[in-house]
C-alpha cells in the first residue's frame, strides 16, 4: 500500500496518479499536452484534476516537490518550442493549450517555487513567444502566464510592469487589464498598507478606467463595452478590499483630473461617494502631477550631473527612489520618467553606463514614450559605441512611425557607423514624411557633407534655411559646409548673419571664430575676441576652450594655447568616456610639442576635420568599427542581432520599394537581394522569428511572387497565429492576386476578407487598418455595383474613425497616421467621412496610384501596434 | 421509415475497424462505449466526418489515450474555437470564423430550430470551474458561493453581492472557448429545482450525464450554480427571426464521454445517460451556442458531495432499455452492446 492508496481509501487511486508515481516527467507532460486519457474522472480540462489534487495533498511534501520538479523541467524543455512538439503533431492551438494549462496549474496551486522561478526567467520572451499564441481571451497563454506570475509574486520588482499593464498600451490587449490588476493585488503589500486598504489597487482601478478611456477615445472599444470591462476588474477588487471611505478618497483625487467620460465611470463605480469637482479641472484632464521640488531639484542635480560633479549620483539616485516610490503606489511615473530620461541626457557623457541604466528604467515605465527610447539610444551609442545603439535605434523608428525624432536618432547612429548610403536614406525619408522638421533637413545636408558632396549639402541647407529662417542650427550648418569648400569669405558672411539673428549662439560664434582664424592672422584677434565672450559665460565650455587653444597656436603664443588645451581636458576629467580631440590635444601637450606639430604640418592638417560631424556619438576607433552584416559582419547570436537583421531587411525593402539609391549596388534587386540575405541569417538561426517571416513573404510579394508568398504566410501562421503582421500580409497576399487575376467577389469574398476579420477578432486595435484592408480588397475585385458598395462601406468606416483625431490638439499616431491616410487617400473627394459609391472610383484610382506608399502606411500600422513590450536591450 | 446507417459504421477503415475492435475490448471497461457511441451516432452529417478525418481523428489509433488527443484536435480546430476579442458572436452565422461546425449546417436545426421560445432551459455549471479561471487574487470559491447565496436570496440588482457576482461572470465568460454549450429543460428538472430534496445538486447531476462533476478524492464537496434561461435567450440563426440556434448532440460535439450516448434519428432531443440508472425516461439534452451567463438567469447553488451510486456500464444498459422502449426501436445499439444486459 503506497501512501497514495491510504489517501484514496475508499476510493482506487486514479491511474494517471500511479502513473505519476512511477515516472512523474512522462505523466506531467502527458497531462500537459492532453495524451492521457483520464477514463471516468471525464474532465474537459485535466489540469483541473492536478489542481485539485495538488490542493488536497497540499500537505504531502514529496507529491509537490515532486509535481514542482517535474512541471520546472517541462518549462526548461518546451520553453521556445513551436507546435509540432510534444510529440503530437498537434498545431499553435495544442501548444497554447499545454502552456496555459501549466500557467493554470502554477497559479492555482502554492508550493511550485521551482516551476515559478523557471517561469520568471523567461519574462523577457514572454510575448515573443506566448504572444504569438495568444489570439484571444478564451486562447491566452500569455494571460494566463502573467496571471500566474501575479498569483506568485515574492517581492515587488514586477511593480513597473504592472503599472504599465495598466496604461493599456498599443501593445497590450485590453482583455489583459484583469491581469493588471490581479498583479498589484499580488504584490507584497507595503508595511503600512498589510492586511488593510491597498491604495495601490485603488490607484490601479483609476489607472485602467483612464486606459480604457482611451481606447474608446481611439476608437478601439466601443463605450459601453469598455465600461462593462472595467467595471467588473473593479467590482472584484473593491470586493476583495471592501473600505469604500479611502476607495473614495483616491477616486475623488485621481478623479477631478480625469474626462468627463472617466470620472463618470468611477462615479457610477461608487454611488454617491466621489466629491463633485471643479469645473477648471475637468477641463484640463491630466494624469500628471508635479511634486512640489522634484522638478526643481531634479534640474539642480542634471547640472551637476552635466558638470561631472561626484555629489550629483547620489542626490540623483535619492530624488529617484522618491519618485520612483511614488510611481509605484501610483502608477503615475510621469515625475521618474521625467527626471531618468533628464538625469541619462545629462550624464551620458560624464558617467555613460549609468545613463544607460537610467534610460533603460525610463523606457521600461514607459514604453510607450519615444523620448525614453531616444534617450536610451543615446545613451548607448555613448557607452558602448552607435553599433551596440542601432538595434534599439531601429527598433525605436518601428514602433513610433509618426515620431520624427527616433527617425533622425536612428539617421545619426548610422552616420557614426559610417553607413552613410543608409543615413542618408532615412533623413530623405524623413523629410518626405515630416517637412517641418528642420532637424532631418540639416542631418541630410550633414551626411552628404560627409560623404564629400557638398555643392549637395550646401543645396539642402540653403533650403533648410529658407525653410527655417530661425533656425540656427540650417545657418551654422550651411556656414560650416562653406567653409569646408574653402569659400571662406561666403562662410563669414553666413556666420555673420547667424550671430545678428542669434548672438549667444555659441556654435554660432566658435564657428565665426574658426573662420576667421582660418582667413589668416588679420582676423585672429577678432576671432580670439569672440571666444574669449564665450568663454566669459560659459568658463568650462570645451569647444570654446579648444577653438580659443587653435587661435593662440596660430597666433603663436604656445604657452597660452597649451594651457588652454590642458584646461578643456581637466573639464572632462573623471570620465568614462574618452575625449575625442587629437593625441595631441588632449591637454598633456607641451608647448613645444604644438610648436613642432605646427613646423610638421601635424595641426595644419588636421584643420579642416570635420570634428562636430557626429554630434550624437563619439567616434569609434576603425578597428571596432562592424561592418554590416552582409558585408561579413561575424554572427553573434544574440536577440539583439536578430532584432536588428529583420529591421535592416525592413529597410532595405522599404528602400527598394522607392526606387533605391544610385550606383549598383542600391538598386531595388541589390537591395532585396541584401535584404533576403539577411532574413536568411535570421531565419537560419531562429527559423519561427515572425518578423523575418513575414519580411520575407512581403519581399516575395514585392516580386510578384504571390504564391510562395502565401505559402509562407500561411505555414507561419500555423506557428505564429496571433502574429498581426502575418494576418495583415495574408490581407495583401490575397488582395494582389485577386486584383492579377480579376477575380469576383463570390470567387474571393472569404480568402480577401477573412484575415482582416482575423485581424480585428484578435485586437479591435486593429479595427481601422482592418477598414482600409478590407476597401482595397473589395477595389482589388471586378464585380460592379456590389464591389463599389463595399468599398465604400468600409472607407467610410475608416474615415469616420480618423476624423475625430484630425481636430486633437495633442500629437499621436493616430493624428499623424489618419492624417497621412487622409491628405494621401480622400484629398479629391468630399469633406464629409461618407464616401460615396460614385466617388469610389476616384478614391480607386489614387490608391492605384499610391500603392506603394499606402502599403507602407499598412506597414506602419501594424508594426506600431504588434511591437511588443521592450525586453531591456542590455544586461547591466 | 428506416434507419439510417450510422455514418461512422459506414465509413470503412481505417477508423471502423478501430471502433469495432474498440467497442468489443472487454478489458477497456467503460471506455469501450466511447468507440460504441460512434458506431451507434446517427446524427453527425458528411461533411463533419471529413473535418473528422482532416484532423487526423478518423485513424486506426494505438489506444484510446491516442485516439482522445486526435479527438481533441478536432473539437479544437472545429468545434471549441476561440471567443474573439470583441466578445461572442450574438447571432450564428454559419459562414463565420467564429461558428463552431455544430451549427454551420442546417440539418442541426431539423428538429429543434423552432422550439417554443419560452421552454427554459437549465445548465449546470461548476463553482471551482468559474473561480480558477478568474484572475489571481480576485474571488475565491466561497465567496462566489456566499455572493450566489445572497443575491437570489435577495433578488436585489443593487446589492454588493449581486454585482460582485455579475463582475466575476463577466470575467469568467471571456476566457470561455466557443464550445456548444449543453443543456436540460426545466419543465423535466422542476421537481428538484423547485424545492427538491436535500441531496438535489447530486441527482440532478445524475440526471443530466455530468459524470464530470463527480467527487475525485474522499470528502470532496463541488459547488455549482444552476442556470435557467429561456430559448428566446438564445442566439438566433443569421437572417431566420425565429429560430434559434438549438441542435441535438451527437459524438463530435464534445470530448470523449463514457458517459454520452448518441440518440436515435428519430428522437428530437438528445437523451442522457441518467448515472443513477433509475430506468425512468431519460432527461432531454440540447446543444446551443455560447453566450454569457447573467446573475438574473440564476435559478440555484448547490452542492455535489456525492458520486454515481451506479456504474456506467449498469447506468447505459438501464438508458439503451429506455431508448429502445420509447423509440420502438427494440434493436437499438444491439449490435454494439449486446452484452449489456
Amino acid at each position: 500500500m503506497s501512501r497514495l492508496d491510504d489517501l484514496f481509501a475508499p476510493q482506487p487511486v486514479p491511474e494517471w496518479l500511479r502513473f505519476f508515481e512511477a515516472e512523474p516527467d512522462r505523466a506531467v507532460d502527458a497531462l500537459l499536452w492532453r495524451r492521457f486519457y483520464f477514463g471516468p474522472l471525464n474532465v474537459e480540462e485535466p489540469e483541473e484534476l492536478l489542481i485539485d489534487w495538488a490542493l488536497w495533498m497540499s500537505a504531502e511534501e514529496e507529491f509537490l516537490e515532486t509535481l514542482d520538479g517535474a512541471l520546472a523541467l517541462w518549462v526548461e524543455r518546451t520553453w521556445g518550442e513551436h507546435p509540432g512538439a510534444g510529440g503530437t503533431g498537434g498545431g499553435a492551438r495544442r501548444l497554447a493549450d499545454a502552456w496555459s494549462a501549466l500557467a493554470h496549474v502554477v497559479k492555482n496551486v502554492d508550493g511550485l517555487p521551482r516551476t515559478v522561478d523557471a517561469l520568471r526567467r523567461a519574462f523577457e520572451e514572454k510575448d515573443e513567444y506566448l504572444g504569438a499564441l495568444s489570439v484571444g481571451p478564451s486562447q491566452d497563454p500569455l494571460g494566463r502566464y502573467l496571471d500566474a506570475l501575479a498569483a506568485h509574486q515574492q517581492d515587488r520588482s514586477l511593480a513597473p510592469f504592472w503599472w504599465r499593464l495598466c496604461d493599456l498600451g498599443d501593445d497590450t490587449p485590453f482583455y489583459h487589464a484583469s491581469y493588471a490588476m490581479a498583479g498589484l493585488i499580488g504584490l507584497p503589500p507595503l508595511e503600512e498598507e498589510a492586511g488593510g486598504f491597498r491604495e495601490e489597487v485603488a490607484r490601479g482601478a483609476v489607472a485602467l478606467a483612464r486606459a480604457f478611456d482611451r481606447l474608446v477615445e481611439r476608437g478601439v472599444l466601443p463605450e459601453k463595452r469598455a465600461e462593462g470591462a472595467l467595471r467588473s476588474i473593479v467590482r472584484l477588487a473593491m470586493a476583495r478590499f471592501p473600505f469604500p471611505e479611502p476607495w473614495g478618497q483616491v477616486f475623488t483625487e485621481s478623479a477631478a483630473r480625469a474626462s468627463e467620460r472617466c470620472f463618470h465611470w468611477l462615479d457610477k463605480l461608487l454611488p454617491g461617494r466621489l466629491e463633485v469637482r471643479q469645473e477648471a479641472e475637468a477641463q484640463t484632464p491630466s494624469r500628471r502631477f508635479d511634486h512640489a521640488g522634484w522638478k526643481a531639484r531634479a534640474q539642480r542635480i542634471a547640472g551637476e550631473l552635466r558638470r561631472n560633479r561626484p555629489a550629483a549620483l547620489q542626490a540623483a539616485e535619492e530624488l529617484l527612489a522618491e519618485e520612483e516610490r511614488y510611481a509605484e503606489i501610483s502608477g503615475d511615473s510621469y515625475n521618474v520618467v521625467r527626471s531618468l530620461c533628464n538625469f541619462a541626457s545629462s550624464a551620458r557623457q560624464t558617467v555613460p553606463r549609468q545613463a544607460v541604466r537610467w534610460a533603460d528604467t525610463a523606457r521600461r515605465w514607459e514604453p510607450w514614450n519615444a523620448y525614453s527610447w531616444t534617450t536610451l539610444v543615446e545613451a548607448l551609442a555613448e557607452w558602448r559605441g552607435a553599433d551596440e545603439a542601432l538595434p534599439l535605434a531601429w527598433a525605436s523608428v518601428e514602433r513610433f512611425p509618426e515620431d520624427a525624432t527616433t527617425r533622425n536618432g536612428l539617421a545619426e547612429v548610422l552616420k557614426a557607423t559610417d553607413r552613410l548610403d543608409e543615413a542618408e536614406q532615412v533623413y530623405r525619408e524623413t523629410v518626405d514624411r515630416f517637412p517641418d522638421n528642420a532637424h532631418a533637413r540639416t542631418g541630410l545636408a550633414e551626411v552628404l557633407k560627409a560623404t564629400d558632396r557638398l555643392e549637395e549639402a550646401e543645396q539642402v541647407y540653403r533650403k533648410a534655411v529658407d525653410r527655417f529662417p530661425d533656425n540656427a542650427h540650417a545657418r551654422t550648418g550651411l556656414a560650416e559646409v562653406l567653409k569646408v569648400m574653402d569659400r571662406l569669405e561666403e562662410a563669414e558672411q553666413v556666420y555673420r548673419e547667424t550671430v545678428d539673428r542669434f548672438p549667444s549662439d555659441v556654435v554660432a560664434l566658435n564657428g565665426l571664430a574658426a573662420v576667421l582664424r582660418l582667413r589668416g592672422p588679420a582676423f585672429l584677434d577678432e576671432a580670439l575676441h569672440l571666444v574669449d565672450g564665450v568663454l566669459k559665460k560659459q568658463p568650462g565650455r570645451k569647444d570654446s576652450l579648444a577653438e580659443k587653444a587653435r587661435i593662440l597656436e596660430r597666433m603663436g603664443r604656445f604657452e597660452e594655447a597649451a594651457e588652454a588645451y590642458a584646461q578643456g581636458h581637466q573639464e572632462t576629467q573623471g570620465a568614462e568616456t574618452f575625449t575625442r580631440e587629437s593625441p595631441l590635444r588632449d591637454g598633456t601637450a607641451s608647448a613645444a610639442q604644438l610648436r613642432t606639430a605646427r613646423d610638421t604640418g601635424a595641426v595644419k592638417a588636421s584643420v579642416h576635420a570635420p570634428s562636430d560631424v557626429y554630434p550624437l556619438v563619439p567616434s569609434l576607433p576603425s578597428e571596432v568599427r562592424e561592418t554590416p552584416a552582409a558585408y561579413g559582419l561575424p554572427i553573434r547570436r544574440n536577440r539583439q542581432d536578430r532584432a536588428r537583421w529583420s529591421s535592416e531587411a525592413r529597410f532595405y525593402r522599404r528602400w527598394a520599394r522607392t526606387g533605391g539609391g544610385t550606383g549598383p549596388d542600391r538598386s531595388p534587386e541589390a537591395l532585396r537581394d541584401h535584404a533576403d540575405e539577411l532574413l536568411h541569417q535570421v531565419l537560419s538561426l531562429w527559423p519561427h522569428d515572425a518578423k523575418a517571416l513575414a519580411e520575407r513573404a512581403l519581399l516575395r510579394l514585392d516580386a510578384g511572387r504571390w504564391s510562395e508568398a502565401r505559402n509562407l504566410i500561411l505555414s507561419a501562421l500555423d506557428a505564429l497565429p496571433a502574429t498581426p503582421a502575418l494576418l495583415a500580409i495574408l490581407a495583401r497576399v490575397e488582395r494582389e492576386e485577386a486584383r492579377a487575376e480579376k477575380k469576383t467577389l463570390r470567387e474571393a469574398q472569404a480568402a480577401v476578407l477573412d484575415p482582416s476579420l482575423r485581424l480585428r477578432a484578435l485586437n479591435p486595435a486593429f479595427q481601422p487598418l482592418a477598414h482600409l484592408q478590407k476597401g482595397r480588397a473589395f477595389l482589388a475585385l471586378t464585380d460592379g455595383l456590389d464591389r463599389l458598395q463595399g468599398a465604400a462601406k468600409e472607407l467610410t468606416h475608416l474615415r469616420q474613425w480618423i476624423r475625430p483625431f484630425l481636430g486633437r490638439r495633442e500629437d499621436t499616431f493616430e493624428k499623424w497616421w489618419g492624417g497621412r491616410i487622409e491628405d494621401r487617400v480622400f484629398f479629391q473627394i468630399g469633406p464629409e467621412p461618407e464616401v460615396q459609391p460614385t466617388e469610389v472610383e476616384t478614391v480607386t484610382a489614387i490608391l492605384t496610384e499610391r500603392s506603394a506608399e499606402i502599403d507602407l502606411l499598412e506597414e506602419d500600422f501594424w508594426g506600431r501596434l504588434s511591437a511588443g513590450p521592450a525586453p531591456p536591450v542590455i544586461t547591466l | 421509415m428506416a434507419p439510417k446507417t450510422p455514418p461512422f459504421a459506414g465509413a470503412g477503415p481505417p477508423f471502423s475497424v478501430f471502433l469495432e475492435r474498440t467497442g468489443k475490448t472487454a478489458s477497456l471497461g467503460d471506455s469501450r462505449f466511447l468507440a460504441r457511441n460512434f458506431l451507434l451516432d446517427e446524427g453527425a452529417v458528411e461533411t463533419r466526418l471529413e473535418s473528422y478525418a482532416r484532423a487526423g481523428a478518423a485513424a486506426d489509433h494505438a489506444d484510446v489515450s491516442a485516439w482522445a488527443g486526435r479527438h481533441d484536435d478536432y473539437l479544437k480546430r472545429f468545434v471549441f474555437l476561440d471567443q474573439p476579442a470583441g466578445g461572442a458572436p450574438e447571432t450564428v452565422n454559419p459562414t463565420h470564423p467564429s461558428c463552431p461546425e455544430t451549427f454551420r449546417h442546417p440539418e442541426a436545426f431539423r428538429s429543434l430550430g423552432l422550439a417554443h421560445p419560452d421552454l427554459d432551459l437549465v445548465r449546470v455549471v461548476s463553482v471551482g470551474g468559474v473561480v480558477r479561471k478568474l484572475p489571481a487574487g480576485l474571488a475565491t470559491e466561497t465567496e462566489l458561493v456566499a455572493w450566489a447565496h445572497e443575491a437570489l436570496a435577495t433578488k436585489d440588482p443593487d446589492s454588493a453581492a449581486w454585482q460582485a457576482l455579475e463582475a466575476a461572470l463577466a470575467e469568467w465568460h471571456p476566457r470561455l472557448d466557443l464550445r456548444p454549450v449543453f443543456a436540460g429543460f426545466w419543465q423535466e428538472q422542476k421537481d428538484l429545482l423547485d424545492g427538491g430534496p436535500p441531496d438535489w445538486a447530486d441527482v440532478l447531476r445524475d440526471r443530466l450525464g455530468l459524470l464530470h462533476l463527480s467527487p475525485r478524492r474522499p470528502g470532496q464537496e463541488l459547488p455549482i450554480f444552476v442556470f435557467r434561461y429561456p430559448i428566446r435567450r438564445i442566439p438566433r440563426r443569421l437572417g431566420l427571426r425565429d429560430e434559434r440556434a438549438l441542435a441535438v448532440p451527437t459524438v463530435l460535439d464534445g470530448q470523449l464521454s463514457e458517459a454520452f450516448c448518441p440518440a436515435p434519428m428519430e428522437d428530437a432531443y438528445g437523451r442522457v445517460v441518467d448515472l443513477a440508472a433509475s430506468y425512468r425516461e431519460p432527461s432531454r439534452e440540447v446543444l446551443h451556442p455560447f453566450f454569457p451567463a447573467e446573475v438574473k438567469l440564476l435559478a440555484r447553488v448547490g452542492v455535489i458531495r456525492r458520486a454515481p451510486a451506479k456504474p456506467v456500464e449498469e447506468a447505459r444498459a438501464a438508458h439503451l432499455l429506455a431508448i429502445r422502449v420509447m423509440s420502438g426501436r427494440d434493436d437499438y445499439a444491439a449490435t454494439t452492446d449486446g452484452d449489456l444486459a
